[in-house]
Parts: structure tokens; sequence; C-alpha cells
């Protein structure tokens, strides 16, 4: 059987169908990690043992119960290496926790394993969730499966890589800046951020806490609703988590435009992006257009500083969150040291990357005696005005249209010795995080090198239902997900 | 936000804030970027932001406070598990009193 097409609504139709067993079905997933990562490196740990073990139990609850199967039973999932999961090694892309045992299962993990997945691996990352390209993860760089001299993105690039090229049949990555759409844009799938305090952080390892959030990646809009009615909701461990009702997604994929009124930002708004990129946007403008939806320009006036808060901002939460890694109670400890302090010192030295201690210096700048008011305060002030842009831009529109990012994929090491102009590639989708909205990355084509381009929908707060809508009518008009019969490994 | 000269001085001092060490290559290279970083960053500057209070969180609700039943936490072996060094039960970290 050919798996490398299938996502989770096909693959439960198969169990159901007992045209295959969930044990057979996850020795396939297996044995195409196997077979791949060596060319991907999508992968950090493949779990096959517990895999096969989980996978056996679903088909014994199968065979006792058809009738009232759990809604993930026995589909095989790999997951990003950023949630902890019990008695399966851990990294965060990390050297530091390169050999790290957690001894329970973040909240996200455990609805999944609560629905029936089957948690088969953890995918590669860039070091604590730090980066736009994947070359930050400790575990080597992952290769983009539409070419493999390109970056799938980051953070989430094993995600991506993974679902695109049928590693596995769905994922759930992580989105502090844009790590759950803007590797989805580059590598032709969907991924969705829901709207902060939608999905439980509880053992979700710690990047920026107040804009991490955590959200499904698939081959189809279906399978967002599926994924994202198992991970949402209140969850009494982190108290950021909303109690607003987690409606049932899967009810609203009818694509009905008839509500929809579609917000776009004037032509000025997209200054000194690549050509195809934007004719890619003004395309899904055109189709909606088409089809009578109501085309809205908006204005976003602070936008444009919305770099510039979210790296003064994501790099101070992270130099506090990051403090928790002194060699002390896990994780990795040097060799080398005279005492406690040189212990701290020495251990975070070798155990973190270039990009990490880059963040965490300038957090810690940001928020040291001196510079507090003049950068933390005065971003989160900016912060606000981004915030009420969107906020007074939806008393008009339902729904916000925009690129995703500024390029297509860019080539493995291009931008590594500039962390600034990586760190602009995030301009579009660093300011839906600063709001803390739920938005939706979905292909709008390829460029002339083959290289996938995408688009995302943003929406009001706790309105992930209203954005699947849209999501699902733009992914039946346009045929989006045709592209991902480009990717043959 | 003034104008920041990220000097040898400022590095050195934020690296001891942040208990990190950096070699021969990064302290340069970090030095430089950071510049570079913190001068994009003074753009916020032209921005009034007077009046305006700052957004400190992702969505703006109090914490939602669960009920204060006790439940089952970690063994002592499970929390202990990833200990770089352990002794008699408890981490073990370098003599801290001479």
């Amino acid at each position: 059987m050919d798996i490398s097409k299938l996502g989770i609504f096909e693959i439960k139709n198969l169990l159901l169908k007992r045209k295959i067993c969930c044990v057979e079905l996850t020795k396939l997933y297996l044995e195409r990690a196997h077979k791949l990562n060596p060319i991907l490196n999508a992968f950090i740990t493949i779990a096959d043992e517990s895999a096969i073990l989980d996978a056996r139990r679903s088909d014994e609850n199968i065979q006792k119960n058809i009738d009232s199967i759990r809604p993930l039973e026995g589909v095989p999932i790999a997951i990003k290496d950023i949630f902890v999961t019990q008695n399966l090694r851990t990294t965060c892309g990390s050297k530091i926790l390169a050999n790290f045992i957690p001894p329970y299962d973040a909240t996200v993990v455990k609805r999944l394993k609560d629905s029936g997945a089957v948690i088969f691996g953890k995918l590669n990352m860039d070091e604590f969730a730090m980066g736009s390209s994947n070359e930050n993860s400790y575990f080597g760089p992952v290769k983009n499966p539409f070419s493999p001299d390109r970056t799938p993105g980051g953070s989430s690039g094993g995600s991506a890589a993974a679902v695109a090229a049928g590693l596995t049949p769905a994922s759930i990555g992580t989105d502090t800046g844009g790590s759950i759409r803007q590797p989805a844009a580059f590598c032709g799938i969907i991924g969705m951020k829901p709207s902060y305090g939608r999905v439980s952080r509880y053992g979700m390892i710690a990047f920026a806490s107040s804009l991490d959030q955590a959200g499904p990646m698939c081959r189809s809009v279906r399978d967002c609703a599926i994924l994202l009615e198992s991970i949402a909701g209140n969850d009494p461990k982190d108290s950021t988590t909303m109690t607003t009702p987690v409606p049932h997604y899967s009810e609203w994929l009818a694509g009905d435009p008839s509500d929809i009124r579609l917000g776009v930002l004037k032509e000025g708004y997209y200054e000194g992006i690549n050509p195809e990129v934007l004719k890619a946007y003004l395309r899904v403008v055109e189709l909606f257009a088409k089809h009578n939806v109501p085309i809205v320009e908006i204005e976003l006036p602070h936008i444009k500083y919305a770099v510039a808060v979210y790296y003064i901002i994501a790099t101070s939460e992270a130099s506090s969150n990051l403090a928790r890694y002194d060699g002390v109670r896990y994780g990795h400890r040097s060799e080398d040291y005279r005492n406690l302090k040189d212990m701290y010192k020495k251990t975070r030295m070798e155990g973190f990357g270039d990009e990490v201690k880059r963040r965490i210096l300038l957090g810690t700048f940001a928020l040291s005696s001196g510079y507090y008011d003049a950068f933390f305060r005065k971003a989160s002030q900016v912060r606000r005005l981004i915030a009420n842009d969107f906020y007074r831009a939806f008393s008009k529109v339902t729904t916000i249209l925009m690129p995703v990012t500024p390029d297509v994929a860019f080539r493995l090491g291009e931008r590594v010795s500039d962390p600034l102009s990586m760190y602009l590639s995030d301009i579009f989708t660093i300011p839906v995080n600063l709001a803390g909205l739920p938005s939706i990355s979905m292909p709008a084509g390829l460029n002339r090198d083959n290289l996938p381009i995408g688009v995302q929908f943003i929406g009001k707060p706790f309105d992930e239902h209203s954005l699947l809508n849209v999501a699902a009518f733009y992914e039946r008009e346009s045929s989006c997900m045709e592209i991902l019969s480009r990717v043959s490994l | 936000m003034y104008k920041i000269r990220v000097d040898d001085g400022l590095i050195k001092h934020i690296c001891n804030l942040s208990m990190l060490e950096l070699n021969d290559r990064e302290f340069p290279e970090f030095r430089e970027q950071l510049q570079k970083i913190l001068d994009y960053m003074s753009m916020l500057d032209e921005v009034d932001t007077e009046n305006v209070p700052p957004m400190f969180g992702g969505i703006e609700c109090p914490p939602l406070m669960r009920m204060d039943i006790p439940f089952e936490s970690l063994s002592r072996s499970q929390v202990l598990q990833n200990a770089p060094a352990e002794k008699e039960g408890l981490f073990e970290i370098p003599k801290v009193i001479e």
C-alpha cells in the first residue's frame, strides 16, 4: 500500500473499513521514516517499539468496539520534538537536552493519545524553536521535499517536510512568530496557529510564553479540524488556556462564502516582496472576488514595527525561560568546571547553539536595569498598537488575507551569517502572534522553480471555526492541495 | 530609545547576567550582530506611545485559577531520572560553602 499521499481522514476510513490494521500501518510509516530520513533529516527520534505497542492496543480497541472508537484511533502521527513525551526522548533540537527522557506527557500529547493516536516519532526543529530555516538544530538541517538544497522553513521544519513528503499523515507544530505557518508555506502544506489560549502549553518546552501556541500541520483542512478538535480546550495545568467552548470544528467545513468579508492590505505594504509571491496572493484575492466575496481594503499602520517589537519581547521571555538550563536537574552538564557558577556558565556555553545564545543575550539586555523601559516596556506598548490595528480592521471584515512570507524557500546556508535578514523574513507572520490571533497558512501555487508559495487567512480571537470555513472554501475552489502531487519521495 | 553602543563591556555585562560564556569566535561576532539588531530596533523611537498601556500577554484575561485539589505528583525517582549527578536522593552540585 502506498501511504505517501494519505491524510488522517483517509487513514481513519481505511482502518474503519478494515483495509489495513493499525500495526501494519504503523510498520509502513516506521519503515518509510527509516528509509527517507537519511535524505530529509526530518526525524530526531523514531519510536519503533512504543509505536507498535500502541498500535496493537488500537487494533484491540477497534476489534472490540468498532462502533465507538476514538477520533484518532490507530492513526500514526509524528510530532515536533518540542512536546515532552513520557519515556520518549525529547530534545527541542538542542544539545542541552540531547539525552532528556521526560517523566510525563505534555497536555497536547496526552490528548492525542487519549484520542487514540499512535505517536511514532519526534520531528526535527530549530533549537528551542528559534529560527526560520531549521539550520539551528543541533541535529542538522532538514531538507525541503520540493528541493533538497532549500530550507523547509522553521522552526517546525521537520514537521512540514515530513507531512509534505508523506512521512507522517499530519503533525503538531508550534508557532511563536510563524513557526507553523512559514514552514507550511515553504513545503506546500496547511499549517494552523490557533488563538493564544486555545491550546495548552503545559509540557510544550517554553520559548516565549506570551506568544507560543501549538497547532496542526496537515494535508487537508478537514485534517486540521480533526486534530484541533482533539488538542484544543481549557487545561487546568495552563492558566492561560481559556474556557471558551471548543466547537466541533469538523462541522465547519462547508466552505460557505456567504458570510465572508475579506480584508486586504493596500499594495504599498508589499513593497520589496518577491513579485511571484505577490502575484500568487493577488490570484487568491481574485478568486474570492469572483465568488462575490466583498474585498475590503484595511490598514495596519503599525505592522512595520512588528519585527522589532517581536525580537525584543520574544528574546526577553526566552532569556527568562531558558534560565532553567543550568546542568543541575536535567540536561547536559559540563565536565570541566571550577565551582558552581563556572558550572552554570560552561554548561550553557557548551549546551546552547549560536542563535539561542544570541537571543538570550538580546533578551537579557532588553530586561536589564537601565534598558527595561526603553526596550521591553516600549516594545510591549507598540505591541498593543499592533493588536489595536487588527481589532479595528475586524470591525469591518471577518477575515484578513496576507502572504505568509515575502519570498519562497531560500537556499540552505544563504542567510545563516545574517540573523537580522533572517528575522525580517518573519514580517507577515509575527504580527499575528503579537495580537494573539488565529491564522491558517494555505498553499497558493508554485513559482517558476516549482517552489511552493503560501497565503494566510487571519481570524478574530477564538474564531477558528470561521477560519476553517474560509480555508475549506479556498481549498475546494482553488484545488491548492494538488501541489503535493509534485513531491515524489 | 537612544543609540546603544554595543562594546566589549556591555557584552561582558550581559554574559554575566545570563550565565553565558562566549568563545573567541562568538564574542566579536555577536557584538557586531547585536549592534546591527539594536540599531534596527531603534525604529521604535518614532512611535508615540504616550499613555499607551503595555500589552504583556497573548490574551488579557486574568489567569484562570484551578481548584486546589491535591493530585499525585512525580515520584522522587522520576524527578531524579535525568539528573546529571545525584546523591542520597537529592540533586548534587559542586560545594558552594568554603
